[in-house]
């Protein structure tokens, strides 16, 4: 009996040793023991930070609870997957008058602000978390030619990419959504930026905002824009923008704009917008859809507002509606009757020919002929399998 | 005699002194335009269109008008506004203030008394929605609602304030901005008024002189 509470005691006091100096090890490893540099000659202060230097890249062996000022141009700072995190005041990574400096690989969260460049160009951000900042996820401000990729921005209590007076920046492949604020924000004269594939959803305020005043050039192409609270897209004052290729899903308002003129398509027969709410019909085709024909494109321009009208909503999503399956003529999402019948209008025609419809030619060898007939019937009864906007593979892909 | 001058001129120069700061009264009057369109949701600043002076009191003024906001078919959502976030970013974006307003209201223009709001404001009102008789005249009217909210910026360059409305569930229901650039010279403050006001002032003092030196010459 004395024996058992003898091996009992000695089994716990080895666990509460080992679970003691367990947690010891960790705080001595994770960094908490103020703000980070990365000097312009290269060096790390304080030197005992948890990032380990290799020439040009600084890369975490561990978590750091504190700020990282970055003050050298040219470098690749690589969060290997670990967290850096704040206590809801400061920033993430700090950036100001800096060049070429890439970011990647870092959850970055509980700062005023998750990542922040300021008069900074050509940087990349790329593959990182962001979560739960109190401002805004990424806030890039007087800066230009940088590229925000492939990030997961979630959750920041206002927005979760924010440009201000920034130009010719590249945000694409991000997943920006369940943010307090608007998704991505474009923000007073901000020129030429590309806002391109993004999936932007569930944001309280706008999926991506356009403004203030004269922030103009910057195209919006490709973004799935789905469930934001009040808005897919807002504009403010700002005028000479393309927004093309976009899907446009159960958001409270699809659009609001407010004193703003812009192109909601790229002309024919490259397109406009998905609107999910739009339900008209697909017979004609050619820039005035006034031949017979359907193409994929509504034959009734769809009005955004009282001076903007997107002249070329497509009657799927840009995904589906970019690679078909094969026969799906009025790009329906499904090869039917009425393909067939497209089909049989166009039937022994060609180029020239007064019922010649290109997108009967499922083939491409600019003639309607049995061939495309084989094809059609081929997925003749089939409807696409992925409606989804969000779906990674296109539908064609899997049934070719 | 020379007492009586001398009670005629320094009553001449308090009137001269009382003018200008009327004048001067009157150009920190001048309003902004109203930059709004036909949403029903507009914001408008005190100093909208001119440069600022570092330190000055801002006035954001926002409006909304019930009548107006369905009127944009992409504004689905007709909650009425219970209060106004101002949003005031400095020239670098950084959020400086932000601070929500109970909405007040509503007001009917034209029966609006001088007060909380700039004619412009009224004017731009009138403009956008029908006409009713009042004492035997046609007449524009409008039901509106607004807040405002007075900060000093204190950093140079373009700010940015954008007025946000909420339902009572703090639901967003409309937004709008304006831009005022914020200087650090006097010189930059009103462009156009001071170099008026500077001639008239002169101008003033210089008859001013003129009557004095002469009824001076004239008792000699």
């Amino acid at each position: 009996m004395l024996c058992i509470n003898i091996k009992a005691t000695a089994v716990f006091l080895t666990v509460l040793l080992t679970t003691a100096l367990a947690t010891t090890y960790n705080i001595e490893k994770a960094w908490a023991g103020g703000t980070i540099y990365i000097k312009p000659d290269g060096s790390v202060d304080p030197s005992a930070a948890p990032i380990q230097r290799a020439g040009d890249i600084y890369t975490f062996v561990d978590n750091i609870y504190d700020t990282i000022v970055v003050q050298r141009d040219n470098i690749i700072i690589d969060g290997n997957g670990y967290i850096l995190q704040g206590t809801g005041s400061g920033i993430g990574i700090d950036i100001s008058n800096g060049n070429n400096v890439t970011i990647k690989k870092t959850h970055i969260a509980q700062f005023d602000y998750g990542i922040h460049l300021y008069k900074s160009n050509s940087s990349i951000i790329s593959d990182n978390n962001l979560t739960n900042n109190i401002q805004q996820g990424i806030f890039i401000s007087n800066s230009s030619s940088n590229v925000i990729s492939r990030n997961n921005v979630v959750s920041n209590v206002r927005e979760g990419i924010f440009l201000w007076l920034t130009n010719t920046t590249t945000v694409t492949g991000n997943n920006v959504s369940i943010n307090g604020g608007d998704g991505i924000s474009i923000a007073y004269s901000s020129f030429y930026n590309t806002i391109i594939n993004n999936t932007v959803s569930h944001n309280s305020e706008a999926g991506i905002s356009l403004g203030w005043e004269i922030s103009t050039g910057n195209v919006i192409s490709g973004n799935n824009i789905t469930n934001n609270v009040w808005a897919g897209i807002y504009i403010d004052h700002s005028n000479g923008n393309t927004l093309y290729h976009n899907n446009l899903l159960y958001n409270t308002n699809q659009v609001v704009t407010v004193g703003a003129t812009n192109a909601w398509d790229n002309g024919y027969p490259s397109g406009g917008n998905y609107w999910g709410e739009y339900t008209d019909i697909d017979l004609y085709w050619g820039p005035s859809q006034s031949e017979t024909g359907s193409d994929g494109i509504g034959d009734t321009p769809r009005t955004v507002d009282g001076g903007n009208r997107d002249n070329y909503p497509l009657m799927s999503p840009y995904e589906y509606w970019s690679n078909p399956i094969p026969g799906d003529i009025n790009k329906d999402m499904k090869v039917d009757n009425n393909d067939l019948y497209q089909l049989a209008i166009a039937y022994g025609s060609s180029l020239e020919k007064p019922n010649w419809n290109p997108n009967s030619d499922i083939n491409s060898d600019n003639i309607v002929s049995v061939s495309d007939l084989f094809r059609l019937g081929k997925n003749f009864g089939k409807p696409a399998d992925n409606t989804s906007p969000n779906g990674k593979t296109p539908a064609s892909a899997r049934w070719k | 005699m020379s007492v009586g001058l001398g009670m005629k001129l320094q009553f001449a120069v308090v009137a001269v002194l009382l003018a200008s700061l009327l004048v001067l009264a009157s150009v920190n009057i001048v309003q902004a335009q109203w930059s709004a369109i036909d949403s029903g949701f507009a914001v408008t600043t005190n100093w909208h269109g001119k440069d600022v002076l570092i330190g000055e009191s801002v006035t954001a003024t926002a409006g909304w008008a019930p009548a107006l906001a369905p009127q944009n078919p992409n504004n689905k959502k007709s909650s009425a506004v219970y209060t106004v976030e101002f949003v005031w970013h400095n020239a670098t974006g950084h959020t400086i203030w932000d601070v929500t307003v109970t909405i007040s209201g509503p007001l009917t223009t034209p029966a609006v008394p001088p007060g909380p709001l700039p004619q412009e404001i009224i004017d731009w009102a009138n403009l956008h929605d029908g006409m009713h008789y009042q004492g035997g005249n046609l007449i524009p009217t409008i039901t509106y609602y607004y807040a405002n909210d007075t900060q000093k910026p204190n950093s140079l360059g373009d700010w940015g304030v954008q007025a946000k409305f909420h339902d009572s569930d703090h639901n967003l229901q409309g937004a709008n901005s304006d831009i005022i650039a914020v200087k650090a010279t006097s010189f930059n403050v009103v462009p156009e008024v001071p170099f008026g006001t500077i001639v008239i002032l002169l101008s003033w003092f210089g008859v001013l002189g003129v009557f004095a030196l002469r009824k001076k010459h004239f008792h000699e």
